[in-house]
Order: C-alpha cells, then structure tokens, then sequence
C-alpha cells in the first residue's frame, strides 16, 4: 500500500484533476472565466502554456468588473469559443456577485461552471441524484445560478483538489482562512455568524484531511484535539471517514490497524487558535515571520509589498534560512557568500582542461546561487533598516514591551502608563498599538473596568469613533477583556452577554501558565556551552522574544513531559511517549483553561466507539518507526509557530522519538492578520 | 462407477444431441379430450395453463403461482412469455403484462384506438390486425409502431401462416412467401409457392412446412434451401431446438433432421404432450416428465464419447488411474495438453446437472491444474467455474432447471427477479450471497419492504417499521441500500408515520433529505441535514425550500429550527443582503442589525450618518456595560461633530472627520487658546493627552518659546522626557538640552548620554565633574571635535583635579 506523503504530488492532483474536468467538456476553445481569488492559486499551479497544451482552454478571463465588456469582446471576435465558468465558493456559499449580476444581464443558454470542491464532499452527489425534478434539491449553486437566470441549461462540475504545500515540504496550506471578503472564518466580523462560518471551516477541513488520506492511503491510529472546534473537526472526519468505508476497506483497516498490531502509527493533532491566542499578537523573529510581518508573505509565496516569490523547492537559501531567528541570518549569509566566494576561487586551481570545464558547466549554478544571495542579502538589510528606523513600528520598543508584559517585569500600572502614553504620542499604527494591548488584556486576565474604559476611550480620541468596532469585535474575541467580563465569563462559563458568546480565554494569568509550562525558560548564563545564540538555539525561544508559544508546550507534552514534571507536577505517567499522551494532564487543563475536558484523546480503528483513553498507556515503544503526525490547525498558525514545531520535530528524534511532523493549517495568521480580520478598515 | 453419460447421446452428422429428464410433471396434465379448451404455454422457469374460465400459472415444481380469472380480460387472442418471462396475455384490444403475482400488478396497454381494427394475432411483440392485417409493433408496453400497412398486398389465412423473430417476419400468402425485414421495413418477395406453417429461429433460419405434402423446408437465404424432407406422419407440432436445428414431435417420439434426408429420434414412454424451444435445446414434455433435447457441447463430447483420444478424456483416466496406478497416470498427463484438457474438464463440468459428474470433472480439472505452471493458468478460471456451478446447482434446487446457456442468457438479475415475484427471499437472499452484489441485495430488500408493507394492510406503522428495521440490521450490504423507493411506496400507500420512520433510517443524507421534503417534513428533514455537519448540503436544502415555502414559514423554519446558526444569513449576505436587515428586524436581533449599518458604513466610507442608527439600537441594551459604554462614547462623538461643525463655521476651516486629539492639535496650531481651553474642558481630554499635543504642535510651529513657557507655567503631568524626545525627532538639539535637566528620575549614566546626543559636551562634562566620573571625562575627551580646544583643555584641568 502506497502511504507516501510526497507533497509535490498533491499539487500534480489538482492539476490534473482540472485538466480532467476541462478535457471532459469535448469542447473545441475554451475562454476560462476565472474568480480573482483562485487566480494566484491556478497560477502556481501551472503556466498559461501548460494550461493551453493540455486543455482546449486558449483564454483567460478574470471575474470582475470588466466581466461583461470582456465576455462580449471574446465571443464576438471568436464565435466559437466556450465560456467556462470557474469558481471558488467553499468558504462563502454564494456566486461571487459580479458573476450573478453578469448571469441576471446576459440570459446565457448553456451555462458550465466548475467550481472548486473535495473528493470527499459529499454535496456534490445532489448532481447525480436521480430524483424526480419536483423534488429535487439542487446544488446550491445551481439554485443560485437559477435564480438569476432561470431558463438557462446549467453544469456543474467539481474540480478537485487537495491542499497545497506552502513554503515548506512539510507544511500544507488549506488557505480556507479567509473568504474572498478578506473575512476570517474563525473570528468573522459578525459574532453571531460565528458557528456558521466556523461550521463552514470545520467542514472544509474536514474534506481536506480526509481527501488528503485517501491520497494517501493513510489510515490515522490516534488523534488528540485540543479545543471545543477541534473536537468537533475530529468526531465529524472520524464518523465521515468509518461511515464510508466498504465492507472489505473495515475488513483491511481492522486487521492491519488493530491496536495490538505494530502497524504505521499515524497521529492526528488537532489545535485550534483560542487556545493561544497570544503568540500571534507577539512580534515575529524568525525571517519567514518577520518577512511576513512587514510585507505580508502571500499564499502564493510572494511578498506582497515586495512583489518577490520566495519559492522553497528552487530557493535552496530561502529553504535554509527562513526557519532562523533573524540574528542568525548575518553570519549565516555571511558562510554562504565566503562558500559561493571560495567555490569561484577554485577556478584559479583549475590546471587541467577538466577542472575547467567542470567548473564552467557549474557557472550557471552558480550565477544563480548569487542571484539568490543577493536577493536575500537585499532584503534582510531591508528589513534592519525599517525595523531600526520605522518610527510607525517602534520594533525594538514593542519588542521589549512585549518582553516585559510576558515577564511580569513591570508591574500593571507601569504598563498601563507606557501603553497610555504610546497612545497620547501617536506614532505607532494603531494595529500595532492594539495588539499590545491585547497582549497586556490577556496577561493579566482583563484590564481593571476604569482603565479599560480610558484605553478605549483615549484610542477614539487619537484614531476616531471607528476604532472602537474594532475594539468590540476584540472584546468578543476574547482578545481585549475588562475584568468584569473576565469574572462573568467564569462565572457562566459562556457568555459575559446576553447577545454573544465569547471565545474562550485562559482562566488564570499569564505568568501562571507561563511557570507551570515554562515558556519562558531563563537564560543559563554561568553555562556558555548551553547559552542559547541564535544560530544554534537549545530552546524553542528563538521564534519571539524569549518566549515559547504555548502550543509547542502543549504538543510536545504529548510525548515528552520532562518539563511538565519539572515545572508543573512531579509526578508524570512517562517522560517519554512514542503516542501522543494526555493521560493525567486534565489538571493542567483545568487550570489554564477552566475545562479539563478541553482536550481530548481517541484510539480509531477499535471495535468500541469513542474511548478516551483513562489510564496510562505504556506499550512496548517502537522509537524507530519514522510515524506520521498530522498536526492540523483551525484558525491559521503563524510562521514562526511552524519554524518551533520544525525543531519540536528535531528535538523529539533527539530523544529518540522519530516522527514526521506534518502541518496542516487552514490559513497562515500574523499580529496584523488577526487584528485586522476582525475591524473596521477605514480609509485613512 | 458412474454410468458413461453418452449412452443415451445420438449422433446427427457430426453432433451429438442427448436427451435429460429434468424433472417429473408436476402440474395438471391435460387430456387430449381437453386440449380442444386447454392450452399450455411454456417459458423457462413458468409454465401457463389455460382452462376455458381461468388462467394458471404454475412454476416448474407445480406450486400455483397465480390464477386468474379470464372474465376480466374478455376475449383471448394469445398467451405468451416476453423476453424477461413476465406472462403477457394479449385481447382484441388490450396488450397485458403480469408484472407481479402479489399483490397482483398488470401492466395493461389499451390499443384499441390507436390501432385500425382489433389485435388478430400476437407474436414476439408483433401484432397483425383483423381484417385489415397490418403489422405493428410493441414497444416497452406503450408504444405501438405501425410496421406495414397490408392494403391488400398480403392475405394470411391461419394464425400458423406467419411467424416472426426479432428481426424478420415471414408470411405465407397464398401463393407466395413473403419476408419483412423489421429493421430496413422492407417486404420482399422470396418464393413463389404454397406453404401452411411457418417457424423462425432466434438466428434466423427459416422452417416451412407445407402440410398438403407433408413437406418440411429449411433455409437461411431462400435461393439456397439447407435441407428439405418428405415427412411420414403427419407431426404434432415443429419447433426449433435451440436455433439451429428443427424438430418434429409425433406422439411418443420426436425426430431431429438433419440435411440430407438424416434424422435421429429421441422416443418416451409417455405420450408428448409439448414441445418449447430454449436457448440451447428443447423442452419435451410428456405425460409424465419434462425433459430437455439439446446438442452436446464439444467438450463434454470430447471427454466422454467412447474411445476418445482428446486430452481432457485421458485426463479424466488419468484421474480414475491415480488411485491404483500412480506412476501411469503421471506419465499420461506428459503426453497430452494439458492446459486444453483441464479447460474443457471445467467446461463440460459446467454444462453438466448431475452433481457427481460435475464432481469428478472438476476433481480431474484440479487434478490436471496442479501440474500447470502458475503464469500459464490463471486459477481464477476454476474458481469462478466452481461458484458458478453453485450458483447454478442453488438455482436449480429452487425448481428452476436452467441450463449454464440459459443462465447466461439470463443473467443473475432476471433469476433474482423470479425468485421476488415468486416471493421465494430466502432463496433470494442464498443467492445473492453467492453473487455477493451489493446492488442485488438493494434489489432484494426494496421489493421485500415494499411487497411486506403493500400485503400487511392489518399490520400497525410501529410494527411494520420494527421488521423493516431488523432486517435492514441483519442484511449484507445494509449500508448501499437506498430506501427511497420504500418510503415513497408507504407514501403512497398513506403510511405517514411508516415512510418517515423508514427515511430516517437512509444512510444517504441527500436521499433522506429528499424523501422528508417529499413528506413536508421541512423541519425533520431539516434536523437531519444539520445533523450531517455539512453547510454546503444545508443551504442546498434551504435554497429548495426557500422556494417552495412561503416567506413567513421558512423565516419560522430559520428561527425555530437552527436559531444559533446563521449559515443561510451568511451565505445571502454575498447577494441578497436585504434579507438580512428584515430577517433581523423581525426577530430583534438589534445588535446584529447595528453591525449590518456599520457594514454599509465602510462601503461609503464614512460613519457620520449611519452612528446616531447604531446608537439607537444598542441602546436597546441598558444592561449591557459594553454596549452602554459604546453608546456613552457615540453620543460623545456625536457632540463632538456639532462642535467641529459649529468650529468649522467661526474659523472658516474644515474641522470635520477630525478625531478629537486631531481637533485639539488644530486649535493650538491656530493659537485659538479660548477654544483650546473650551474643548479640552468640554469633552474632557486628560492632561497628559493635552501637554502630550500641545508639546508635539509647538515645536511643529517651532515656538520654543512658548514651548518653554508651557514647560515652566505648572510641573508638566507627563514629565519632560516626552519634550525632549519630540525635539531631537525634529533634531532640535539646541532646544533640547534645555529639557534634560528638568526630566526627573533618570540616572547620571541617562542624562550623560542625553547631553552628547545634543553635542552639548558643556552640559555633559559639567556633570561627570559633579559625579567625578573620570572614565566618562575620558569618554566625552575623544568625542569632543578636535576644534574645541578649550574644551578638552577642561577636560584635562578636571580630571587632574579629581
């Protein structure tokens, strides 16, 4: 059985599965009118060429404004082009509305749509139910496309795909975050479409993972979920997946997967982003991340504000180095260049004709080597000068705020002064100024009702009366709290109003969490071997400033609970896991996030349905098998989460517990991201 | 040992025929005083007896299936099976298809008005009509096709002057024969003499038989006759056996002929009473039992006839030999092939009925397959053989004596199709096992459900749906099986309660959707979607019911059923967004109805005219702090636009759109000091934002000096670090150091460093000398520029000092 997870396959899956679909039309010319938001992701799938070579498409048109002029220029110079419809719709379960305006304008009499779906989606069976037309529940998107124009012969037909690697072998990007609205699915701007549009996320990701499986002939053995959402992603692919297996597929799964047998062991992890919403406020200091922070890495993997694609398959320094706190990036830029620098010298050794012309056949290389080197000489010099001299960003004055709010270095009314006086200067953009202040609200478990009133008041006062939608839409995120919400949240455990429910919030203080989960190890001076330097961290502290996401705390405690033991409680069931482990961590659960049962841990493939596991499960330990984890997230991770999870992975084989991390993410989240999914854009 | 099967075999040419009895004469005999009223008619597994009042059909092991009366019907015309054996009973004007026995369903096609007279004679989907005697055609059971319009070119006289396949028609005028190619709709003439009966075979070999001579005639191309004979007796009936050979039955015997003047004759005790023709033989029924003609197959020949030399009969020696002379046989297999042997072993063990010799011929098969090398045979071969000898065996046990030929013919589902409309599910469910299709046991099950819930009328919906349920539990395949079907029967039948218990239990969540919807069971059929944690699926339902829905029940669907989740508002708000404003206006929801406004707000970019709308609906929430803040907040920036307004009227300037620590920058920009001071008393701007301003617009305007008054009049509430960092942004490092003395809290190292980022080493020396910090003297030395020579010259004067 073929259970390899070559991720370049899965971009060959889409691929083709399009190439399929378009060839299946019998169409002689096709104009392609595609939707801007799949634009960039058909473009990295394929060059118009490849496209032209292996489709009957010979144009293409984006859907937009210009749509109907575009159309009717096509098809007059051209009669016999076909229009093809090409649409994402997963996320908003509506025709994008030019493309129903143009359907209302121009009654097309035979209208073919293909629209982008999943293997798995089990909606797309309405197209070939066999049911009386009386009766029939159309495909909503047929029922859309017939309400605007209701005599036309309509097609549907599915393109589908698979997830996406994105700047990593290993990390695949659902890019299922944020809707064409530029709307964050996990915190949607309406709280009350909250469940709807988390529904919608849910079920998309369930239909990746499990098409993703089914790609790969991968059969998940455990999966651990923490959070409400991501136990909900869980039950729903575990009743998807066993619902449609055959007869003969159980017969396979159960005698191969059985819990005695010793067969590939896949786990499935699923987190989800209320349960840190911390880290993507913190600044970034990895150069993937900080490359993200000040110029937006698309997901098509171009810097928006630089219009330069950083592609990790060709882009070998890139590969190299985005991973890396940023103060490494200098001297390891530096190695490089002395490399490229001695690999040009060798040509003064070349004596013999051979050398000579091994070393021209390897000038292109080379050449190209340099482009490179210098392209990411250019940019992180770029970005010294704006993180040194922007005064809109303050980056190292953030950065040590940052620092001192996680430390509890300074106490509360220091910090509330600083922050106030942040505002009163008005220089810093008020993105970044609230998500300072988001920091603050979270570590201190909400800010004191008066000086939560000032700070938003003093916020209107510097920004406008529009910046406080912004701040409700926090408050209901749960991101910037008073303390009387805070105690009526724990109080009722749901909700602080009777009009919406909050996200959930830590239920103790920062420094807390941070002591039980030492996410902020100290520094051990006296030891200089193990002294944490950029270039080779001992800590996953390198990624912000001096702190461990709690995410990379909580995975790892699945299989390794050193720090547990010593920081939270002495006695632990094991300190190392081949099996992602929750046993006797409800506790720690309890006590950070008000619920025990947050987390939750089930075997498959077993007879019995849904069993937690209660005891400590201690088998014989297969450390050599080189195991799968699918780490899945809900609600977007940030780069720099994914760089520690790389030197979790690292860590992990160090000790001798070989896995392969696998990171699924519905989208990829930053400080910005998260401030701004959620606000009133104005137009200054 | 096993009697040689060939014993009864006779050779014609060079094939030989046999001749097994399948089974004894379980139904009613008919006497030949009767036969004048009574009339059989036979298909493979069903046999129909006509008696002057009823119908019977009875299968092959005399259970009576059915028996209608014919009063219902009027007058007969004919009986006869169609391709899929349903018994089609065709009147002067009604074409009639017995689709089930119970409950008894027919199909019935009234052609009376369609057709130019009444039905004359019905064959193989043809009719010719009475009088007029045009040919038309039957198709599907409700289609009539005029084929030929006769107008006096023809004149049949007999129901036997005509006969007809799938393809041709023959007919028998008076004097000449004439043929119909159904497909080109051609009639030709192809002889030109007198004939009295005519019989067509399924492969078109044409028999005629011309009683007045008592002659038979057999042709495929009528220029060519393949053999023609001068018969003795006059025969009972002629058929063809299988297609290609033609048959006379007499009263004890039947003769087969072949060209040449050759026959060979089969005789039987008991006198004949019919002859059918089957795919592969010939049914002979007698007084007594009912027996099968047909061609011995090749290989089954091979193997047994006497003194065979072909592979498979050594082969089937070998075997006998094994036990006794090991050695011997061994070496036989060398000598043969024996790939073909073992084939044809399986082969004629396919064709055989009795279960010992399919026995030994598949033993001998397995015997012959051990000693083949695996790539040169493929075992799946004898597998599949061995199942379907089964198959066929489990068939036949259930009184249907079908041959391997007819099997194929047949296919599985027309046997499974049998097996329902005889109600026989135990042997149904058998033999779906052994076809192991999950499709047949969908079949299975529907007409199961359907037959249970049409026939137990006196049965409760609780009870019925208790059985259902059980067996859908114990079924195979329980998991592909679409109810749907089912449901829409017990619909029908006005079962309610039964047709929604049985939707619910469909696996398919779009079927079982559609068949609720089916029952306007919006709100169930609802649940059931939401259930499957599926948006897509959702709205696809709540889009068809938005249509079919009045408005006021499907916004009760929205708010009773799925209250918490707005999937449908959010999936409108992309199109039809005023569906959201009335949806929210009708169930109060004010606070969502405030962020739709402030949506509207961003697409016109401007807050102005949609806050006072905001404000009024979250003050529909008093108990609310969030909100009633909010509210306190807006009414605040609402009195802060009059009083722009009212500023942008005295001084001619746009204040609009201004934040309020915007408005108050303005102001001291413009030196309006009494406004300055009405606003910040007003709308109560702390102190700190004010000197924060104040300070940050001064040195904008560059007044120092007021600047420094400012700094002076009262002890600055956010200190002077703020002033000295606003200036050196500005790099007014002269102002500057003024400043540094006044920010308290600092350290000497802080203030030093401060002091030389203005250059003003004076300052700076000044205080190391009051800290009597020689290594910062020595500092400051090597940075003070070389031209200040009197400078350094301190430095040193102080440092000897200290």
């Amino acid at each position: 059985m073929n259970t390899n997870w070559n991720s370049k396959k899965f971009d060959d899956f889409s691929k083709e599965s399009l190439y399929k679909v378009l060839n299946s039309l019998n169409y002689n010319e096709i104009v392609l009118v595609v939707q801007q938001n799949i634009f960039t992701s058909l473009n990295s799938l394929f060059t118009f060429t490849e496209l032209t070579e292996n489709t009957s498409v010979t144009k293409i048109v984006t859907i937009g404004d210009q749509l109907e002029t575009d159309i009717k220029d096509i098809l007059s110079s051209s009669p016999n082009m076909n229009p093809v419809f090409l649409i994402d719709v997963r996320l908003e379960l509506s025709l994008p509305t030019q493309l129903y305006e143009f359907f209302k304008l121009y009654h097309l009499p035979d209208i073919k749509v293909i629209f982008t779906s999943w293997d798995t989606q089990r909606t797309n069976d309405l197209l070939n139910l066999q049911v009386d037309k009386q009766l029939r529940v159309s495909h909503f998107i047929h029922s859309q496309i017939e309400s605007a124009t209701p005599n036309s012969e309509i097609t549907l037909l599915p393109w589908n795909v698979v997830p996406m690697p994105y700047i990593d072998a290993d990390v695949l990007n659902c890019n299922l975050l944020y809707n064409y609205n530029g709307m964050n699915m996990y915190y949607p701007k309406m709280v009350s479409m909250e469940s709807a549009t988390r529904n919608i996320l849910i079920d998309n990701m369930a239909n990746s993972l499990q098409s993703l499986l089914k790609n790969t002939n991968t059969v998940i053995t455990q999966s651990v979920a923490i959070g409400e959402e991501s136990k909900k992603l869980v039950h729903l692919l575990k009743r998807r997946i066993e619902g449609r297996r055959s007869s003969d597929e159980k017969f396979e799964v159960e005698t191969m997967y059985n819990e005695n047998k010793n067969a590939i062991k896949t786990d499935l992890i699923v987190v989800e982003r209320s349960i840190d919403p911390l880290t993507p406020l913190l600044t970034q200091l990895t150069y993937a991340g900080i490359l993200d922070d000040l110029y937006d890495l698309g997901a098509d993997e171009k810097l928006k504000d630089k219009d330069i694609a950083l592609k990790f398959r060709v882009d070998d320094i890139w590969e190299k180095l985005k991973f890396l706190n940023f103060g490494a990036l200098g001297p390891r830029l530096n190695q490089m260049a002395k490399d490229l620098q001695n690999k040009y010298d060798s040509r003064h050794n070349a004596d013999s004709i051979g050398e000579i012309k091994q070393f021209v056949d390897s000038l292109g290389s080379l050449q190209e080597r340099q482009r490179l080197l210098k392209l990411h000489t250019t940019l992180s010099s770029d970005v010294l000068h704006e993180v040194e001299n922007n005064d809109s960003l303050q980056f190292n004055k953030i950065l040590d705020l940052e620092q001192n709010l996680l430390l509890d270095n300074i106490d509360y009314s220091t910090s509330l002064d600083i922050i106030l006086g942040l505002i009163y200067e008005e220089e810093i953009d008020s993105d970044k100024l609230i998500r300072v202040i988001c920091i603050f609200s979270l570590c201190r478990n909400g800010i004191k009702d008066k000086d939560y009133d000032t700070i938003k008041k003093e916020l209107i006062e510097s920004f406008g009366i529009e910046i406080c939608f912004q701040l409700e839409r926090l408050a209901y995120a749960g991101l910037f709290i008073n303390k009387s919400m805070f105690v009526s949240f724990q109080k009722e455990k749901k909700s602080f109003n009777q009009i919406n429910d909050i996200t959930l919030v830590w239920n103790k203080e920062y420094k807390y969490i941070s002591k039980w989960l030492d996410t902020l190890p100290e520094e051990d001076s006296d030891n200089s071997e193990n002294h944490n330097v950029p270039t080779n961290p001992k800590e996953a502290t390198f990624a912000y400033c001096g702190v461990i996401p709690l995410l990379y705390r909580l995975i790892q405690s699945l299989y390794d609970r050193s720090i547990m033991s010593k920081h939270f409680a002495a006695q632990q069931p094991f300190i190392i896991s081949a099996q992602p482990d929750l046993s006797m961590t409800e506790d720690l659960y309890e006590q950070i996030f008000g619920n025990a049962k947050i987390a939750e841990s089930i075997i498959w493939n077993m007879d019995t349905k849904i069993t937690a596991i209660k005891s400590p499960v201690l088998q014989k330990m297969n450390f050599h098998n080189n195991d799968k984890v699918l780490i899945t997230f809900l609600g977007g991770i940030t780069l720099s989460e994914i760089a520690v999870l790389k030197f979790l992975q690292e860590k992990l084989k160090a000790k001798n517990v070989n896995k392969r991390f696998i990171i699924i993410s519905d989208g990829i989240i930053n400080g910005t991201r998260i401030i701004n999914g959620n606000y009133y854009r104005t137009s200054k | 040992m096993i009697e040689n099967p060939c014993f009864n075999w006779e050779k014609l040419q060079d094939i030989f025929y046999r001749n097994r009895e399948i089974c004894g004469l379980e139904w009613p005999s008919i006497d030949k005083q009767q036969k004048q009223q009574h009339e059989t008619v036979f298909s493979t597994s069903t046999v129909v007896i006509s008696t002057p009042d009823t119908i019977e059909i009875f299968d092959y092991t005399g259970s009576l299936l059915l028996s209608l009366s014919k009063k219902k019907f009027g007058e007969i015309v004919k009986l006869e099976f169609n391709e899929n054996e349903e018994l089609v009973i065709v009147t002067s004007k009604t074409i009639n298809v017995v689709k089930n026995y119970l409950p008894l369903e027919i199909e019935e096609f009234d052609v009376s008005n369609k057709l130019n007279g009444a039905i004359w004679d019905y064959k193989n989907g043809t009719i010719l009509t009475k009088e007029t005697q045009d040919i038309y055609q039957v198709l599907n059971n409700d289609k009539l096709n005029l084929l030929y319009k006769n107008e006096g070119s023809f004149t049949i006289l007999t129901k036997n002057h005509w006969n007809c396949n799938l393809n041709k028609i023959i007919l028998l005028d008076i004097n000449d024969v004439l043929e119909f190619v159904i497909e080109k709709r051609i009639l030709s003439n192809i002889l030109k003499s007198q004939w009295h009966r005519v019989e067509i075979s399924n492969s078109g070999f044409v028999c005629l038989y011309n009683l007045k001579f008592n002659k038979l005639r057999v042709f495929k191309d009528p220029s060519t006759a393949l053999l023609e004979h001068d018969l003795e007796v006059i025969p009972t009936d002629i058929k063809w056996c299988s297609d290609d050979s033609i048959v006379c039955s007499f009263t004890d015997e039947i003769k087969i002929y072949g060209p040449g003047n050759t026959y060979i004759s089969f005789w039987y005790p008991n006198n004949i009473t019919s002859i059918a023709t089957e795919i592969d033989g010939l049914k002979v029924i007698t007084k007594e039992k009912v027996h099968l003609v047909s061609r011995v197959p090749q290989s089954t020949a091979n193997i047994f006839r006497i003194g065979s030399t072909e592979p498979a009969a050594i082969l089937l020696d070998s075997l006998d030999l094994l036990s006794n002379h090991a050695p011997k046989s061994i070496a036989n297999l060398r000598l043969i092939d024996l790939k073909v042997a073992v084939l044809e072993c399986i082969d004629a063990a396919k064709h055989e009925f009795d279960i010992t010799i399919q026995k030994k011929l598949l033993s001998a098969a397995a015997f012959g397959k051990a000693s083949l090398d695996k790539n040169t045979f493929d075992s799946n071969i004898f597998v599949e053989a061995c199942r379907l000898i089964t198959l066929l065996n489990t068939i036949r046990s259930y009184g249907f004596f079908i041959t391997i030929d007819e099997y194929c013919h047949m296919k599985s589902g027309r046997i499974l199709n049998l097996l329902l409309t005889r109600h026989k599910y135990y042997e149904a469910v058998k033999v779906c096992e052994l076809l192991n299709d999950a499709s047949k046991f969908s079949i299975l099950f529907k007409h199961w459900a359907v037959s249970k819930i049409r026939l137990s009328s006196d049965m409760e919906d609780d009870e019925l749906l208790t059985i259902i349920k059980n067996q859908l539990k114990v079924i195979k395949f329980s998991e592909m099986i679409s109810l749907n079907d089912i449901v829409h029967v017990s619909y029908l039948e006005g079962r309610f309660k039964l047709a929604k218990g049985i939707a619910l239990m469909e696996r398919n969540p779009q079927l079982k959707i559609v068949e609720l919807l089916e029952m306007d069971e919006n709100n169930v059929a609802l649940e059931e979607a939401l259930k499957t944690n599926c948006p897509e699926l959702v709205l696809s339902f709540l889009l068809k019911c938005q249509t079919s829905l009045t408005l006021s029940q499907f916004t009760k669907l929205l708010t009773l059923d799925m209250p918490d989740n707005q999937l449908f508002l959010y999936s409108q708000s992309f199109l039809h967004e005023e569906f959201l404003f009335d949806y929210y206006r009708q169930t109060d929801r004010f606070f969502d109805l405030g962020q739709l406004i402030l949506e509207q707000s961003k697409k016109q970019r401007t807050i102005q005219p949609f806050l006072s709308q905001i404000k009024d609906l979250y003050n529909h929430y008093q108990h609310d702090h969030l909100l009633k803040h909010e509210v306190d907040l807006f009414k605040k920036e609402e009195s802060l636009w009059k009083y722009q307004d009212n500023l942008s009227g005295i001084f001619n300037e746009n204040f609009n759109e201004l934040s309020l620590g915007a408005t108050l920058g303005k102001l001291i920009e413009m030196k309006q000091d009494r406004y300055v001071h009405e606003l910040v008393k007003e709308f109560k701007i702390s102190d700190k934002r004010f000197y924060h301003t104040k300070c940050k617009v001064l040195i904008d305007g560059k007044r120092f000096d007021e600047l420094q008054q400012f700094a002076s009049e009262r002890r600055s509430p956010i200190g002077y670090l703020p002033f000295y960092k606003y200036l050196m942004k500005k790099k007014y490092e002269k102002e500057a150091v003024i400043y540094i003395n006044m920010i308290s809290g600092i350290s000497y190292e802080q203030k030093k460093k401060m002091y030389l980022e203005c250059n003003s080493y004076q300052e700076a020396v000044q205080i190391a000398k009051k800290e009597r910090d020689i290594g910062g003297l020595r500092e400051i030395f090597k940075l003070v520029p070389a031209d200040q020579t009197h400078l350094k010259k301190l430095i040193n004067e102080i440092i000897g000092a200290i």
